[in-house]
Order: C-alpha cells, then structure tokens, then sequence
C-alpha cells in the first residue's frame, strides 16, 4: 500500500471501515475452508423428518365396539367355514382330500379399499385406487393408478402404520403384490404410501400418493 | 463428503418455487443441498451428534410449516434456514437444562457462555461464505481459492491459471465484493 493510500485511510473514515470489512471477510472465507466439505447426512435422518412432515395422522378404522379386529374376524371366518364344509363333506361321502380343498377354494373376496389422494405437486392430477383381496392362501394388494409421471427410478407401494413403520411390498405395475401374512392385520397398517424411489434408494423416498384403506 | 450448498443441481429459486406450489420435494432438495451446513452448525451449538440431528430434523419441519416466512430480499435460503436451526439448538439447550435441572445449566440458559454465542456466530458467516463460494462462476472461484487457501500471489495465480494479471486481479476483487455483500444480506437472515 502506498503512503498516498495510507494516508488516505488515516483521513477517511468509510474507506477505512471498508478495508477493514474486506479483511474480515477474507479472514472468514480463510477461516471456512474446513466447512467446504462436509460429511454426509446420517441415513435415517430425512427418513424421520419426512414422517413427522407429511405422514397424515393415523386413520382409525370403523370397527364396532365390541366386535373382533377385521383381520382377526376375516381369519377366525375362514377356518370356521372350512370346517364347516369339511364335517358335510364327510357327513354325504364325498369327502377327500381333494374334494374338501376344491370345496373351500373360492373367488378372492375383497377385503379391503383405499382411495388414493396425491400428496405431492408433480402428482396433482393424478388419483388412484387400491383394492386387497383375500385370496385364500393370503391377502394380495392390486393398485390402479393412472398419468403417473415419467421417472429415471421407479414408484413403490407401503403399507404404512402412520407413525414409524413403512413395509415395502413392491414397485407398483400392472401385477397384484403379495402382503405379508404378519401384516394382514390393516388395523396396525392403515395406509397405503406410494413413493418416488430413486436406483439403489433402500428407505422410503418422497411420497407421491397416499389413501387410507377401508375395510370390508 | 458433500458440498455445503447445491450438490444435486438444486437451487434457490426451485426450492423457492416449490415452496409456493407447496410442492413436498422441495423439502428434500433443501435437506440435500443444506441439511450438512445445518447438522454442521447444530452441532457446534449443542455440542452432540444426537442432539444435533434432533436440532436438524426440528429445522426441517419448522422450515416446511413456515415455508411462507421466506423472503429472499432479507437473505439467503441458507440465512433463513440457519436462523431457524439457531433457534432450535437454542430450545433444545432450554429443554435440556430443564430436565436435568443442574444449577450450572439453569446459569447458562439465563446466560449461555459468550464463547458459545461467538462460535455460532463464527461458524454461521464460514457455512455462508462457503455456500457463497460454491455459487461463484468456476473461474473465478478458482482464482479466490488459489489466493484464499493456497495463498499464491496475483502473478502467481496468473502463471497457474493462463489468465492475465489485470483478470485475476477483476476477479479477486469481484469475488471479495461478492462475499462481503452476501455476508451483509445474511447477517438480517440468522
């Protein structure tokens, strides 16, 4: 600097105070070198704020007082028809094996609904509906949507308890996903999530759509 | 490692234009441009990972709720969000000398050391000057960050980089100018 320069400053008080304001700032940006590169987030963490944001409040289903948990009732049903049928079967003679099975086999009952309402601008327009079928050997989720954006990953479908709990059961498409024989109980998991994944995403991604589901 | 700010391509005015179409993927394109500045700065001012992710996740929520409150003419998108995280690494130092009702805690909420103040404020003005830094045109980054951290002189970055001297020294200008001004606007924010 030179003794013109520094004299200056000795007699202007806004070009000192802003020399000495450039000096901080170099200082600070000196000083932010460590911060320029920082570690990556822990994995679970969006995974807890993403729930607390936009997970609607737990649905609680229509069941009356008094009576059985729907997956309970639907199970306890099933196993008293089937005896049923087997003590006639035996009763007329006709009874074997094959002959019970073939009697209690039956067109998949539908057990549960949901309405899918978007949860998420690129998705604004587009609805959906879920359907669960009980198909005698366990229960199968079928999911219509329809103008889903185009993506570079793929759409998943969970099943979702409303708190903390999200079961992956696959990439929704055209064929029926198999539910878990120890989630069959749709009071515990009450909503159906359909989420933006990424390639290699394990956690839940960004939800797109989301329904509560309606029992039978 | 990432970037402090725009790693995914993200920017403000997306984010922002999300805000408004109150689109819930600009949430995440604001964690993953800033949640590590974040977590960084909730760390420093409550002292432990746990709690600091506790602080983040506080953020990010209170950021979503009150998405409205951003006004890009009082600073930057980091600004507000750091403001924000500020006040919860605040709370949760409240919430915590509560519930351990020390006598030394309950002195440091009514007072909180001014070594502690000073480092948020310290580590608030790098974590912005930083995201200043990543925005700057690569050339001219490139000439601040030969003089900033490789401390190389005006004729030596000149030689290192082909440019002429009478460019590097317009750009080293510039670029101070740039900081200090982002710096000013910030300081409303947090």
């Amino acid at each position: 600097m030179s003794t013109q320069e520094t004299g200056h400053l000795e007699q202007c008080r806004t070009c000192a105070d802003s020399l000495s304001d450039l000096c901080t700032v170099i200082g600070v940006a000196r000083d932010a070198e460590p911060v320029r590169e920082l570690p990556a987030m822990p994995g679970d963490l969006w995974q807890r704020i993403s729930q607390e944001v936009f997970a609607q409040p737990p649905t609680v289903l229509e069941v009356a007082p008094g009576s059985d948990r729907p997956g309970r009732r639907r199970q306890g049903r099933t196993a008293w028809r089937a005896a049923l049928l087997a003590v006639a079967a035996a009763l007329v003679g006709i009874a074997g094996t094959l002959g019970v099975q073939t009697l209690v086999e039956r067109p998949p009952t539908i057990v549960a609904e949901a309405s899918l309402g978007s949860k998420n601008a690129v998705t604004r327009a587009v609805r959906g509906t879920v359907t669960i079928v009980d198909t005698g050997h366990g229960l199968q989720m079928k999911v219509d949507v329809s103008d889903m954006p185009s993506t570079t990953g793929y759409y998943a479908v969970w099943l979702y308890d409303g708190a903390d709990t999200m079961i992956p059961l696959g990439t929704l498409g055209p064929a029926p996903l198999n539910l878990p024989a120890s989630v069959s109980d749709l009071e515990r998991f009450p909503l159906v999530d359909i989420s933006a994944q990424q390639l290699g995403q394990q956690a839940h991604g960004v939800s797109l759509l989301q329904g509560a589901l309606r029992t039978e | 490692m990432s970037d402090v700010g725009h790693p995914v391509g993200g920017s403000d005015e997306e984010i922002r234009k999300g805000f408004q179409a109150d689109d819930e993927g600009s949430l995440r394109l604001l964690y993953d441009c800033y949640g590590p500045a974040v977590l960084h700065l909730a760390r420093t001012v409550v002292g432990n990972h746990a709690d600091a992710e506790d602080v983040v996740q506080a953020t990010f929520v209170a950021a979503w709720h009150n998405r409205d409150s951003y006004q890009p003419e009082l600073g930057s998108l980091l600004g507000w969000l750091l403001g924000i995280a500020r006040r919860k690494a605040v709370d949760l130092i409240r919430v915590r000398s509560r519930q351990d009702r020390v006598t030394d805690s309950l002195r440091r909420v009514a007072s909180p050391p001014s070594s502690v103040e000073h480092d948020t404020e310290t580590v608030l003005e790098q974590l912005v000057i930083a995201d200043e830094l990543t925005v700057l045109e690569p050339q001219q980054r490139r000439v601040l960050e030969l003089a900033l951290y490789d401390d190389l002189t005006h004729s030596q970055i000149a030689a290192v980089t082909g440019l002429a001297l009478g460019t590097v020294k317009s750009h080293l200008r510039r670029g101070v100018a740039r900081l200090r001004k982002r710096r000013e606007l910030d300081r409303g924010a947090y």
